[in-house]
């Protein structure tokens, strides 16, 4: 009944003390950094980005911010601490896109370069497949990333199963644009309705999301009570209220502990993403996106087993329109040189700055997997996230979480859409994972 | 008395769910033992216990990146 149990709490002595994987995550921090010095030189975008891709994946990694869950926990455990979270992750992009769109007046900054993408059945089609996928391969796109760091082998088999999936989504997505007759079209919200009412129906929305969580998780009669207390004194929302289990372990914690050992709180992280994505897209000119990366990856693997990547729609049609459009993320986008894309580089850096984190906590292992199923569940889900984020024009990065400051409606979608395949994704975790 | 769950390999949400499982069948005043090696267990599953039900959780790392927490039902 408890396998290894007695025999484990011989070993907590050890596990208290300061772990040998701190020395490993000091000389991996000083061969990253050697590694970017010596890139400034050479590659400067490719410099810049593994550099934001090791603040990215420590970030994540620390405050354990997982995309799957604010989607997935609202419907399978009725918890929405991420969902909230995630939500303020929103605001805080959009008030520091906004802030952007204003420092550079006359360039239409957000219309031009932020992710405004066409919406229509795709985007639809591709979020329900990416929401279910997440579910079951346990990790969107920088979950996975994030835990492939952290040493989860059930996430490297997502990895290739992403891998596939992009490549077939980057050759099927002609038919998915084309068969319904639709004209692919972005739709950016300012466009539509102006910018002061487009800022304010944003800004309402994300804040009843925010309610309607807090009610759902807490039910709406505390909802309401604390809503009152909080207008009451608004001083309680930065005063953390008493700890109801003041137990006796409650030591001062050492500034290792705080930064390093226990995990940041979930909304901390949402807003250094946050804040990361609107410092990135200030100094690269294009907001945060992860898929691409992996696809252009995907697409030279492809070309490395004699397959011709350059004729799939996505290369011919999206790229090619974005690099004429001036958004190309390749130097050259005709040659089709894929690994000359920093993208590349940058989800690389995301796992890179996981395992940092991970092992400057000292908990930086091998996971192994339960059982087969686990590891059918994350070769289909990465499947299906992979062909799903071709499809959408993006992943929970590129098409939600830069998308939805960029004020564009496939992020919205794209939201929408990932909600219901993560409820449907929920139904078969519960059926075929949980024993 | 102490009920042990062996989650070790499985991701996120399922340790909360069999937790969950599990301390709506023991008495007050007993407690589960979840072990997991998954790092985002031990911010969600005592997020989830100590603030929705107020079930009182202790973290123990018992060896590099496995933990067990004893969430006790009240």
């Amino acid at each position: 009944m408890k396998p290894g149990y007695q025999g484990r709490i011989a070993a907590l002595g050890q596990a208290q003390k300061l772990s040998v994987q701190v020395n490993w995550g000091w000389a991996f921090l000083l061969l990253n950094l050697g590694l970017i010095v010596f890139l400034l030189n050479y590659a400067t975008t490719t410099a810049y980005l593994w550099f934001f891709g090791l603040l990215f994946g420590f970030v994540l990694q620390r405050s354990r911010f997982c995309f799957a869950a604010a989607f997935r926990d609202i419907f399978l455990i009725g918890n929405t601490a991420i969902t909230r979270a995630l939500v303020i992750g929103l605001i805080v992009g959009t008030c520091g896109f906004l802030f952007l769109e204003i420092l550079t007046p006359g360039t239409a900054l957000l219309a031009s370069m932020g992710k405004v993408k066409a919406v229509g059945i795709f985007t639809m089609a591709g979020a329900l497949l990416f929401g279910f996928g997440m579910v079951i391969a346990g990790g969107c796109a920088t979950g996975m990333l994030m835990r492939m760091g952290e040493g989860y082998l059930m996430q490297w088999v997502a990895m290739l199963g992403f891998l596939v999936g992009s490549s077939v989504g980057a050759y099927h997505l002609g038919w998915w644009m084309t068969a319904f007759g639709s004209r692919a079209q972005a739709l950016f919200i300012p466009a539509i309705f102006g910018w002061p009412l487009a800022i304010a129906l944003q800004l309402i929305v994300l804040g009843a999301i925010y309610l309607w969580a807090l009610g759902h998780e807490r039910g709406w009669k505390t909802t309401k009570a604390s809503i009152v207390k909080l207008a009451q004194s608004p001083r309680s929302l930065v005063r953390s209220p008493a700890n109801p289990h003041p137990g006796p372990e409650k030591q001062p914690k050492s500034l290792y502990q705080v930064f390093f050992k226990k995990p940041w709180p979930y909304v901390l992280g949402a807003i250094l993403l946050a804040t990361l994505n609107t410092a990135l897209f200030s100094l690269w000119g294009s907001p945060w996106a992860i898929t691409s990366g992996i696809t252009y990856f995907s697409a030279w693997v492809s070309q490395g087993l004699g397959l011709s990547p350059e004729s799939w729609y996505y290369f011919q049609n999206i790229l090619l329109l974005e690099a004429r459009e001036g958004k190309s993320l390749l130097a050259d986008p005709t040659a089709m040189q894929f690994l000359h894309s920093p993208m590349v580089y940058h989800f690389m850096a995301i796992i890179a700055g996981s395992l940092l984190a991970s092992l400057a906590a000292g908990e930086f292992r091998l996971r192994k997997w339960k059982s087969g199923r686990f590891v059918i569940a994350a070769l289909v889900g990465g499947f299906l996230m992979g062909y799903g984020a071709r499809l959408a024009l993006g992943c929970n990065i590129g098409a939600f979480f830069s998308a939805i400051p960029s004020f564009s409606v496939h992020g919205w979608v794209f939201g929408i859409f990932t909600l219901l395949g993560a409820y449907v994704g929920g139904k078969v975790l519960l059926r075929f994972l949980v024993v | 008395m102490e009920h042990f769950i062996d989650a070790l390999g499985e991701m996120c949400p399922i340790p909360i769910i069999r937790a969950e499982k599990m301390l709506k069948k023991i008495k007050a005043g007993e407690c589960v033992i979840l072990e997991t090696d998954h790092s985002c267990s031990i911010q969600s599953v005592t997020g989830h216990f100590e603030k929705k039900l107020s079930y009182p959780c202790k973290i123990t790392e018992v060896e590099e990146g496995i933990w067990q927490i004893e969430i006790t039902k009240k």
